[in-house]
C-alpha cells in the first residue's frame, strides 16, 4: 500500500512532468479516435447508400440507356409499364424516372432527372445510391410539384456559378446544345429555380439536376414513357419471382438491371474506406504503442538515480515496481482520458482535416472531392468499448515499457543504479 | 571501561572491475575492523578505492573477493532480499549529492525507510519530526529539495539515515558539495551521532578527518591506517 501510494504521490507532485507525459500519451489516443470516427461516419454513410439495394430492380427500355436525348439509347419504356409492374406480386413500391443530358465543360456532361416528389434522389451510374446530402437550401417538396423548381449537385452548381450563398439562383435549361453524345432537341429555353445543392459523395453523382417530373416531361416534350422503373420488391427471396413475372409481363421491352450489378458502386467505396480506415487506425494503434512504451521506457530510465536511492534506503525491489507500475498505469489512464477530452472538444473539426489529408488521396478519382462533403459532419462522439479497448492497451503496453525500464536499473546493484545515468 | 565490540569486520576483500581488457582493482585485499560508536574517516586521493570500501561495507556492491560481516551479519552470499534488509535495518546512507526524492517532503524523505520498515504511520510522523527537530531542520517539514539549500538537503539526508535507527552511518563525501561553513556544521552533527552509533565518513575534508576517532588511509586499493 505504501508503494502506491507513493506512486500516486510521486504523479502527483509534479505536474508539468505529468502533462507531458499524459500529452504523449492522450495524442494518439486522440489520433485513434479521430480515425475511428471518420471511417464510421463514411460507412455509415455507405450503409444509407446501399439501404434497398438487395430489393431493388431497375427497368430499362431494352438496349438503351433511357436518356431522352442520348444518341442511340433515347428509347423510353412504354407508359404502361408503370402500372404492369406496379400489380406484379411482391412488388412493394415503383419509382419512375426521366433522363436527359445537358454538354458541360469539364465533366462532359450532366444528368436531369425527373422524379416523382418525395421518390428516392438516384444518382447516375448508381441507380442504387438515392436520397444525397442537402449541403444548401432545401430539398424538393411536394408543393414543388410540377413546377419549374430544380435541386442540383454541387459539381454541377460549380460549373453553373451557383453557390450556396446566391440560392435560389435561376438555371437555365438549353436543349439546343450539343455533345458527341448529346443530340439536339427543338425546345425552348427553360428558367428552372434552383432551391437546394447537395454532395453525393463522388463526382458523376455530383453532375445532376433533380426537378419534379411533369416540369421535365414540360422541358424536354417528353409526353410519355419512363426512362426508368425502380421496383423495391418485399424481400430478397421473392426478387427472382418479381424479375420472371416482369419479364413474362412485358415481354422483351425491358431490360432488368439485377440487385448485383447495381452494387458493385458501394462495394468499391466500402472496400477502399474500410482498408483506408482499418489501415490508419492499425497505424494510430501502432504509434500509441510505440509512443506509450517509449515514454514510459524513458521516464523510468531517467530516473535510475531514484531507483538506486530507494534501494539503497531499503526499498524492495518488489515495490519499487509497484511504485512505477502505479505511476505508468495512472498516466495512460489520465493521458487517455485526455486524450477523449480533448477528441470530444476538438475531435469532429480535426477529423474533418484529417480526413481531407490522410483519406482523400487515397480514394477513387470520381470519390476524391465530394465525398467527405456527403458524409456530412463527423461525430466527436465516442464509444465506450472503443475506450475501453485503447485504454486496455494503453495500459497494457505503458506497463511493459515501466516494467522493462524498472527491470534495466532494478537487477543492478544499488550503486550501479545511481550511477546508470 | 568496557571493551567496544567491532561492529565491522572486512577480511581480504577485493573489488575489481572490468574497463575493456584491462582489470582495474578498485580496493584489494583489505582487512579492517571498525569498534561500535567509533567514528572513523576513510581519506585518500581521488579513484584510491575509498568509496567502492564505503559501499562494499554498506551492502550497495558486492565484493570480487574476500568477506564482509557487519553488526553479526555475514554478507557474502546473502540474497538480494537479505540485503535490502540489512541495507533497510542496518546502515544509513549519506550521499555526496544528497539523493533525496526530489517529489517528496522533508518529512516524507525521512519517513520514507521506515515506511519501507512497515513502521506504522503516527510513528513515522512523529520519528520523522523528531530527527528534523534533531538536526535543525524542524521549521522546514513540508518543503521539497529544491526548496532547501545544499546544508539543508544534507541534514534532511543525514536525518533520513538515521530513520530506522540503524547502528552504522555511512556517509560518502558529506560535505564535498557543501561550503566549508555548512560544512562545518555537518562535521559537527555526524560527530555528535557517532557518539551513539558508528560513523564511517570517506572525506577530502581534512577537518572532518580530524574529528574522527581513527582516520584510515587508503592508496591503490590498499589500506594504510594512519
Amino acid at each position: 500500500m505504501g508503494m502506491l501510494a507513493l506512486g500516486f504521490r510521486n504523479l502527483l507532485r509534479n505536474k508539468l512532468r505529468l502533462l507531458v507525459v499524459a500529452m504523449l500519451i492522450g495524442i494518439p489516443f486522440f489520433l485513434l479516435m479521430a480515425f475511428q470516427a471518420i471511417g464510421t461516419a463514411v460507412r455509415a454513410y455507405t450503409e444509407i447508400l446501399k439501404q434497398g439495394v438487395d430489393t431493388s430492380l431497375q427497368l430499362r427500355a431494352k438496349g438503351s440507356m433511357g436518356h431522352v436525348n442520348m444518341v442511340g439509347s433515347y428509347r423510353l419504356l412504354p407508359h404502361d409499364a408503370l402500372e404492369k409492374v406496379r400489380g406484379i406480386e411482391h412488388v412493394a413500391k415503383v419509382e419512375p424516372y426521366l433522363l436527359g443530358m445537358s454538354p458541360t465543360e469539364g465533366h462532359n456532361f450532366a444528368m436531369h432527372v425527373g422524379l416523382n416528389i418525395g421518390a428516392a434522389k438516384r444518382l447516375e451510374s448508381h441507380g442504387e445510391a438515392g436520397n444525397p446530402r442537402i449541403i444548401a437550401g432545401r430539398d424538393l417538396m411536394s408543393e414543388d410539384a410540377g413546377k419549374d423548381v430544380g435541386l442540383i449537385g454541387q459539381g454541377y452548381a460549380r460549373w453553373a456559378g451557383i453557390t450556396p450563398e446566391n440560392l435560389p439562383a435561376t438555371f437555365v435549361v438549353d436543349l439546343t446544345r450539343t455533345h458527341a453524345v448529346i443530340f439536339p432537341l427543338d425546345r425552348p429555353k427553360r428558367e428552372l429555380k434552383i432551391i437546394g445543392i447537395y454532395a453525393s459523395g463522388y463526382v458523376f453523382g455530383d453532375m445532376q439536376l433533380f426537378m419534379p417530373a411533369e416540369t421535365f416531361r414540360r422541358i424536354y416534350g417528353a409526353e410519355k414513357g419512363f426512362s426508368w422503373l425502380f421496383l423495391t420488391v418485399d424481400s430478397v427471396d421473392n426478387v427472382a419471382f418479381v424479375e420472371r413475372k416482369i419479364r413474362e409481363t412485358l415481354g422483351d421491352v425491358a431490360d432488368i438491371i439485377a440487385p448485383k450489378a447495381a452494387a458493385t458502386f458501394t462495394s468499391a467505396t466500402t472496400r477502399t474506406v474500410d482498408r483506408i480506415a482499418a489501415t490508419v487506425s492499425l497505424f494510430a494503434v501502432a504509434l500509441m504503442v510505440v509512443v506509450v512504451f517509449f515514454v514510459m521506457l524513458v521516464t523510468v530510465r531517467e530516473r535510475a538515480r531514484e531507483i538506486g536511492t530507494l534501494k539503497a534506503i531499503g526499498a524492495s525491489d518488489g515495490g519499487i515496481v509497484v511504485q512505477f507500475l502505479t505511476e505508468a498505469m495512472a498516466l495512460s489512464v489520465i493521458g487517455g482520458l485526455l486524450g477523449v477530452s480533448l477528441f470530444r472538444t476538438l475531435g469532429g473539426a480535426f477529423a474533418g482535416r484529417l480526413f481531407a489529408l490522410s483519406m482523400r488521396p487515397f480514394l477513387p478519382a470520381q470519390y476524391k472531392d465530394t465525398l467527405f462533403d456527403s458524409v456530412g459532419g463527423i461525430s466527436s462522439g465516442v464509444d465506450i468499448s472503443t475506450i475501453g479497448i485503447v485504454l486496455v492497451i494503453s495500459l497494457v503496453v505503458s506497463s511493459v515499457g515501466s516494467a522493462y525500464g524498472v527491470w534495466q536499473v532494478i537487477r543492478l546493484s544499488p550503486l550501479e543504479a545511481i550511477k546508470h545515468e | 571501561m568496557s571493551e567496544k565490540k567491532a561492529l565491522i569486520e572486512l577480511r581480504d576483500v577485493a573489488k575489481y572491475y572490468n574497463k575493456g581488457s584491462e582489470v582495474v582493482k578498485a580496493i584489494d585485499g583489505i582487512n579492517l575492523e571498525v569498534r561500535e560508536k567509533d567514528m572513523v574517516a576513510i581519506v585518500g586521493p581521488s579513484g584510491s578505492g575509498k568509496s567502492t570500501l564505503l559501499h562494499m561495507i554498506g551492502a550497495m556492491d558486492r565484493p570480487t573477493r574476500g568477506e564482509v560481516s557487519v553488526a553479526g551479519k555475514t554478507l557474502n552470499g546473502l540474497a538480494e532480499r537479505d540485503l535490502t534488509g540489512f541495507r533497510r535495518k542496518t546502515v544509513g546512507f549519506v550521499f555526496q549529492t544528497f539523493n533525496l526524492i526530489p517529489n517528496l517532503t522533508a518529512l516524507e524523505n525521512v519517513m520514507l525507510p521506515m515506511e519501507f520498515n512497515r513502521v506504522p504511520k503516527e510513528e513515522r510522523v512523529q520519528r520523522g519530526k523528531s530527527l528534523l527537530d534533531r538536526v535543525g531542520l524542524g521549521h522546514r517539514l513540508n518543503h521539497r529539495p529544491n526548496e532547501l539549500s545544499g546544508g539543508e538537503m544534507q541534514r534532511v539526508a543525514i536525518a533520513r539515515a538515521l530513520a530506522n535507527n540503524p547502528p552504522l552511518i555511512l556517509a560518502d563525501e558529506p560535505t564535498g558539495n557543501l561550503d566549508s561553513q555548512t560544512g562545518q556544521t555537518i562535521y559537527e552533527l555526524l560527530k555528535e551521532i557517532s557518539s551513539e552509533r558508528t560513523v564511517v565518513v570517506v572525506t577530502h575534508a581534512e577537518p572532518l578527518a580530524h574529528m574522527a576517532d581513527r582516520v584510515l588511509h587508503i592508496r591503490d586499493g590498499k589500506l594504510i591506517e594512519g
